[in-house]
């Protein structure tokens, strides 16, 4: 499979890496809200928050140009509302918007390149997230490797026959759903095979030690210090 | 003689219409290694799906025993370890030794134990080395062990591979039976081939159409359905490719 960049980043052993995935994600929570809360947004917040995580993807020994760019997936979503801003004559609250994104975008990429899917899951699951809404996360993640994977082949098998025509692209993603689907069946079939009940098992237990808190009540100290230094 | 798994008159249909198992009764004891032959779509792989409670048609089938119940599937599933034909649906884990403790982990064996376990049956398969590695990066032969040693490491007593030569070369096939012929578990293979069928199956039984159509000796039966000849002559109604005029 080739649509696996998170995992290989995931299974990396740095710092951050090592930290409970519960303080992970309570971290991430807490800077999601505090940028989406920053306002106004001066250019000074926007390098603050992007200092910490650069620092954040330095610790932990993550490809900087690898995550930039796959942060900026979320820019085709947030341009066209940030247009409408500049449209209407609100040129900060656009920029605002394009790094407000762009940010948590980052913040989202670095904690997925940290830790491993099934450990987010289960600290998601640790802070009260419905089981069913995990259950099917799982899936959802190990469905679209299976789908990127098929859709990879059939472009291959295409091009081996004269090439991708964008004319008959309807029917091969008709194709690329109904033997995605036998091959998800497939997976389902050999995880039931092997036991599985509903929920994935991880074989990574980190237990809460003294070096999480200090990630969170570390970052927590950070977000307020800068909030403070804003507002003066 | 004691069965470990018997089965009597199973009928199974996909939703489709298709009637895929049509009346199979089958025994089999322990020490066996018992090789399912036939042509592709006989009902050899529905019919391993079946040991291991993933498809439920009619019919009763008995597991060490136990009935195919749904109260009994999780105790079955520890029972038959199934090793599907494509090495890539097993391994769904983002590394090899999680994929190999997955089963481990949903028996309820903890953390430490479940690595130590899985790491073991990766040594077993000569596959410890990967480890680490994630599944999808691994040759189809070094796919094909560690998927292995996931259903080994839940030390099933009934061992069922669905075609694990396919694509296999031949060193990796020698490997293979090598590893099967130490292994204690009962077995169940689906295969088309008969050198690899000879030198591990200690029965056979030809599947055409949804039924047994005989069962004997490995030797017996590729001969007596003339499984190993090209020059076969084909039964009326089955398909082939065309000659260009």
């Amino acid at each position: 499979m080739r649509h696996t960049i998170l995992d290989r980043w995931s299974a990396g052993d740095s710092w951050l890496h090592r930290r409970d995935a519960r303080a992970k994600l309570g971290c991430l929570l807490l800077l999601l809200a505090w940028i989406g809360t920053t306002s106004p947004f001066p250019p000074e917040a926007a390098a603050g928050y992007g200092g910490l995580l650069l620092v954040a993807i330095a610790t932990a020994g993550l490809p900087v140009v690898g995550l930039f760019g796959r942060a900026a997936l979320v820019l085709p979503f947030t341009v066209t509302f940030a247009a409408i801003a500049l449209v209407s004559g609100e040129t900060n609250r656009a920029v605002a918007l394009l790094e407000k994104s762009y940010l948590s975008a980052l913040a989202i990429a670095t904690v997925a390149g940290v830790t491993p899917m099934p450990a987010i899951l289960n600290a998601a699951e640790a802070f009260g997230a419905p089981r069913i809404l995990i259950t099917v996360t799982q899936f959802l993640y190990r469905y679209l490797f299976v789908l990127v994977e098929k859709g990879h082949r059939m472009k291959l098998a295409a091009e081996c026959r004269g090439g991708f025509r964008w004319q008959a692209a309807g029917g091969a993603v008709a194709v690329l759903f109904g033997s995605g689907y036998q091959t998800a069946e497939g997976v389902h079939q050999a995880m039931l095979a092997r036991g599985f009940e509903g929920k994935v098992p991880s074989l990574r237990r980190t237990h809460w030690r003294a070096a999480d808190t200090m990630l969170v009540v570390g970052l927590s100290l950070a977000l307020i210090a800068g909030r403070l230094a804003w507002s003066l | 003689m004691e069965s470990l798994i018997e089965v009597r008159d199973l009928r199974f249909q996909f939703p489709d219409g298709t009637e895929a198992l049509r009346g199979i009764d089958f025994r089999m004891m322990r020490g066996e290694c018992v090789i399912l032959f036939g042509p592709n779509g006989s009902g050899k792989t529905t019919f391993a799906l079946h040991l291991n409670g993933l498809l439920r048609g009619k019919g009763d089938i008995r597991i060490c025993g136990m009935p195919m119940e749904t109260k009994n599937l999780a105790a079955i599933r520890r029972k038959v370890g199934l090793v599907f034909q494509d090495p890539d649906e097993q391994l769904f884990m983002p590394t090899v030794l999680e994929d190999v403790a997955f089963g481990l982990l949903n028996q309820g064996m903890p953390v430490e134990q479940a690595r130590k376990a899985a790491l073991r049956e990766l040594e077993l398969v000569g596959m410890a080395h990967a480890a680490a590695r994630a599944p999808y990066h691994l040759s189809c032969g070094e796919k094909r062990r560690v998927a292995l040693a996931g259903v080994l490491a839940m030390q099933p007593e009934i061992l069922v591979l669905d075609e694990p030569t396919t694509s296999l070369d031949p060193p990796a096939q020698r490997d293979l039976v090598d590893l099967l012929l130490e292994l204690p578990q009962v077995k169940i293979v689906t295969t088309h081939d008969g050198h690899f069928a000879r030198a591990i199956g200690t029965r056979a039984v030809f599947f055409r159409e949804g039924r047994v159509a005989g069962e004997g000796g490995v030797e017996e039966v590729l001969r007596r359905f003339n499984w190993e000849s090209y020059a076969t002559a084909r039964e009326p109604g089955a398909g082939g490719f065309a000659r260009r005029s």
